[in-house]
């Protein structure tokens, strides 16, 4: 695993639940002095946004960094908002649902500068399997990944932490992990992720390279079969697998049923938040219209799928929408 | 999975009947059936089950599709009483469209709802008036946007759970009543519109209720036994506490007689209908009385005798034509006429026979010699064949001015 996420051999790898257990545990961990300011991106996942709005409510200063509009969050922002009692600065290494990939090494380097005091930690649930991973190059103190975003099964996921950096458990009530995560540990869960991790090396380059093909391909026809579509955080360096396609004058929802009747799942913003519907906290921190927050679906690629899907899924794209507009 | 292993036995009813419910005589054709595709609307009860599982049965291209049309968590205060199209009703119908191997959604319907149902339910209790809400539902919801949205699917149907049946003729498609006289919805439909009725199927509407319930026991459908909604399906508690508490009580005001005389004092017009007897705490008086007129400018609710609420007819508003030939007489301008229909006026009416009066500009009033505690404007008042059989059309009792 330490090879895999880039670390150096005194870092530490705490197995977790998963990565709202890991996310959970890092915000936790921050917020115990009550003069602590915690800084995070507006767009980070709910596991990070939640336990900080908990400690908000408990009067902690809870500061929240606006990405650009197409949803990259710079080095500087976030510099500019740290005081000297910053006890936290978290930003996620890849949006979730546009893909968007931060620079999270340049913001560790401006964050040590502001608040040498300050915890840096970056989500990078969404990196293992569609980029390169070097935990020592981003200059972080913890990181988080989720085993099942890359091929292990839920349930287990970890922080690496900093050779040195002390984060205080979340789960108390044993030894285990270095005194760092009570709980007997899922064995069988870390062994998988390692397993995972191995399969996921032996392809990285091929699979990724298929992604960005597929990914690349369903955006040049669905631009040219959609009218007025276009892509949300196109401009930035994205993860290679994912397109955040808004196509005016459809309901993202409509479009998410539409697509899995013809056998293509898809999801209205994040996948989770598909369940209920909602208007994505991202899309509008990025301080995109409602109109655009309510016309965009997620599409994700794998790195094993037929070349054909991409225009497969681009055509079915348009001729949903059609239907849709024609209805409007 | 859930009542997996039952599909497949057959069902005679079921076999026998499935041609009439569609009411198309081409319907079974092998083309049709499988160029079309229908979204069944699931609200996790037995009647839209049953639709499901008839049109899957019958080799339709079937998607299950649950409205969410209102917050609940949101909305009440009370989790206690079940309402219909509530999370745990949405679990049922997701689990007969997995029995029945159909695709199933959850689709948000929320802010239609309460643009289109809600506020026009508070907005006519606010006005002294009697709303119908499950016809604004099945108008504006059901058959509009649901369809709108089905259509954005590929699907070219839409099915419910309704008691009610369509018939093509060479004048055009015919809304009937269901088979079964006492769970008949028909009352509730007559604001379809040719086209819909067209991409409309009732799979139920040939079938008594007890038939229903006996096919999906026989299916194993997890929601055979699940007893009937009854209320208005978003009110947790009372109407008009709901009223209150969306649109805010009106101001309290007197009873009053007919000739002006003040006897009480009420809580708010929105809490009366006229025809109402019970709960009006006007003690002391000789005879029961009745509401017979509510006033909405003077925040009055006026009280008088059985025979007081009586007139020589009451205006209909807001009118639907459905029958071929109602439609045709309809779109001929400046053409008053006259038919003998039986009207019903209310949800649960058995329907009296009366004389139906159409205007050169339109307006309707019905010659009502019965009961008149059941009129109450603001209900609908449905219009059909002699033979109580056809649903002509239909439009919204008014309240008389000249009252």
């Amino acid at each position: 695993m330490r090879n895999f996420v880039g670390a150096r051999p005194n870092d530490q790898i705490v197995f977790t639940s998963g990565a709202s257990e890991a996310n959970n545990t890092v915000v936790a961990a921050c917020g115990a002095a009550p003069n602590a300011q915690l800084v995070a991106s507006a767009v980070e996942h709910p596991c990070v946004l939640e336990p900080l709005r908990r400690l908000s409510a408990l009067g902690r200063e809870v500061s929240l960094v606006l990405p650009d509009r197409g949803g990259r969050i710079d080095a500087h922002s976030v510099s500019a908002r740290l005081s000297p009692t910053c006890a936290l600065v978290s930003i996620m290494a890849a949006n979730n649902e546009t893909g968007v990939l931060n620079p999270v090494a340049e913001i560790a380097r401006a964050a040590r500068a502001a608040a040498p005091e300050a915890l840096i930690h970056t989500d990078a649930a969404q990196l293992p399997g569609k980029t390169e991973i070097s935990f020592s190059d981003l200059g972080v103190d913890c990181m988080t990944i989720s085993g099942h975003k890359f091929g292990a099964p839920s349930g287990i996921g970890a922080i690496v932490v900093r050779d040195g950096v002390h984060l205080e458990p979340f789960i108390l009530g044993g030894p285990q992990e270095g005194k760092l995560r009570g709980g007997t540990e899922n064995v069988l869960g870390a062994c998988a992720m390692a397993a995972a991790a191995q399969a996921v090396a032996a392809s990285f380059a091929e699979r990724v390279r298929r992604m960005r093909t597929l990914r690349d391909h369903f955006e040049k026809i669905v631009g040219e079969l959609v009218p007025g579509c276009d892509v949300n955080g196109l401009w930035h360096e994205r993860l290679p697998n994912t397109s955040s396609l808004f196509v005016p004058g459809v309901r993202a929802d409509d479009l998410v049923v539409a697509l899995d009747l013809e056998g293509i799942l898809v999801s209205a913003g994040a996948a989770c938040s598909s369940g209920k519907p909602g208007p994505s906290h991202v899309l509008q921190a990025m301080g995109q219209s409602d109109e655009r927050v309510s016309s965009t679906v997620r599409i994700s690629f794998r790195g094993d799928s037929e070349l054909n899907v991409a225009t497969r899924v681009a055509q079915a794209v348009a001729r949903a929408s059609e239907r849709m507009r024609r209805q409007a | 999975m859930a009542g997996a292993g039952t599909r497949g036995r057959g069902c005679v009813q079921f076999a026998l009947g499935y041609g009439t419910f569609l009411g198309m005589p081409d319907a079974n054709s092998p083309t049709q059936v499988s160029s079309r595709s229908v979204v069944v609307a699931m609200s996790g009860g037995v009647d839209s089950s049953v639709a499901a599982y008839l049109l899957s049965k019958a080799g339709e291209k079937v998607v299950g599709v649950s409205m969410q049309v209102w917050d609940y968590k949101k909305n009440s205060a009370e989790n206690s009483r079940a309402t219909c199209c509530s999370p745990a009703d949405f679990c049922d119908a997701r689990r007969v469209a997995a029995a029945l191997e159909i695709p199933y959604y959850v689709v948000d319907f929320e802010r239609t709802f309460e643009r289109e149902v809600i506020e026009r339910f508070v907005e006519t209790y606010r006005q002294g008036l009697t709303p119908n809400p499950c016809i604004d539902c099945n108008s504006k919801v059901k058959f509009r946007e649901l369809r709108e949205r089905a259509a954005s699917f590929g699907c070219s149907h839409v099915a419910t759970g309704h008691y009610a049946r369509i018939e093509q003729s060479a004048q055009g498609y015919r809304l009937l009543r269901g088979r079964d006289g006492e769970k008949d919805q028909s009352y509730f439909l007559y604001t379809c519109r040719q086209d819909e009725l067209q991409r409309t199927l009732f799979p139920v509407g040939g079938y008594t209720k007890a038939e229903i319930r006996e096919i999906a026991r026989e299916a194993g459908l997890v929601t055979a036994e699940k007893p009937e909604s009854q209320d208005i399906c978003f009110v947790a508690g009372s109407a008009h506490d709901f009223v209150a508490k969306i649109g805010g009580r009106r101001p309290r005001g007197a009873f009053v007689t007919k000739d002006g005389r003040k006897v009480g004092e009420h809580d708010g017009i929105h809490r009366y209908t006229v025809g109402q007897r019970r709960g009006l705490s006007l003690g002391g008086q000789a005879e029961p009385l009745y509401v017979v007129d509510i006033d909405p400018a003077l925040e009055q609710v006026v009280v008088g005798s059985r025979e007081d609420l009586k007139r020589e007819s009451f205006k209909v508003g807001e009118l639907h034509w459905v029958a071929p030939e109602q439609l045709q007489a309809s779109q001929r301008d400046a053409h008053a006429r006259e038919f003998e229909a039986i009207v019903q006026v209310r949800s649960r009416h058995r329907g009296v026979k009366s004389r139906v009066l159409v205007a050169a500009d339109g307006s309707c009033r019905v010659s009502w010699v019965e009961d008149w505690a059941s009129v109450s404007p603001g209900q609908a008042a449905v219009f059909y064949d002699l033979k109580n059989e056809e649903v002509l059309g239909g439009g919204r009792i008014e309240r008389d001015a000249s009252r």
